[in-house]
């Protein structure tokens, strides 16, 4: 079970760049569908990529969905190579995007965002508005009822 | 006529079979609470899981130990 607030107090304590992204911030505006991983924007400065993947060691992260004998070290050169990785770590699913589709890369994501207090943290949330385009350039079938939900919520919230 | 163009938000997340009533709730909580709900959704499923497999493994233990079993045929 991924352990939202643990995680978002790691994140925070070790300064990392981020923006929560995905099901929890859908849930974060109010969307009823509910989701069993966190996903995060992360910047892709040395400095943050440093302070991640000393993040990531210690929560054991490891690949998901990966065969076991595939050797991963969730080292700097390696998230440097890559860009997107889904983990599954000491406190669960954990989604980590340098680029989300349809919006861009850390500082376009953070842009869009709104800064939010969660559970005593303050912390970026992708805005209603993003989360729609990057469901909608996503184009998965399984989005099409959080898509409708979202905008019902965008005009919900507009009437408020 | 009302096309699907002009239809609200809203109204096309009823006709999609959406409850309303749930985002309007949620609406009314903080984001924190929000997601402390979420946690306990997340809680839950965890335990349902986790009772399906101590289920489940009951069951193998009492066939295996069943005189119907076909380890002892």
């Amino acid at each position: 079970m991924t352990r939202i607030q643990n995680i978002l107090q790691l994140l925070i304590n070790n300064n990392i760049e981020f923006v929560i992204i995905g099901g929890v911030a859908a849930v974060a505006h109010g969307s009823a569908y509910s989701t069993s991983d966190l996903d995060i924007c992360y910047s892709r400065s040395m400095e943050n990529l440093k302070k991640l993947s000393d993040t990531l060691y210690s929560i054991n992260a490891k690949l998901r969905n990966a065969p076991p004998d595939i050797p991963f070290t969730p080292d700097v050169p390696t998230l440097k190579s890559g860009l997107n990785f889904a983990f599954v770590t000491a406190l669960g699913d954990f989604d980590i995007l340098g680029e989300v589709g349809g919006i861009g890369f850390y500082q376009e994501v953070k842009n869009i965002s709104n800064e939010d207090i969660v559970f005593g943290l303050k912390c970026f949330v992708l805005d209603l508005d993003g989360l729609l385009a990057s469901k909608k350039f996503a184009g998965r079938g399984k989005d099409k009822p959080v898509i409708i939900e979202l905008e019902a919520l965008k005009e919900l919230k507009q009437k408020k | 006529m009302e096309t699907e163009e002009n239809k609200s938000a809203v109204q096309r997340a009823i006709e999609y079979g959406i409850d309303i009533s749930l985002l309007e709730n949620n609406l009314r909580l903080s984001t924190t609470e929000r997601l402390e709900k979420l946690q306990g959704m997340m809680e839950l499923v965890e335990e349902m899981k986790k009772a399906y497999v101590r289920r489940y493994r009951n069951l193998i233990v009492s066939d295996t130990n069943s005189e119907y079993s076909p380890t002892t045929h």
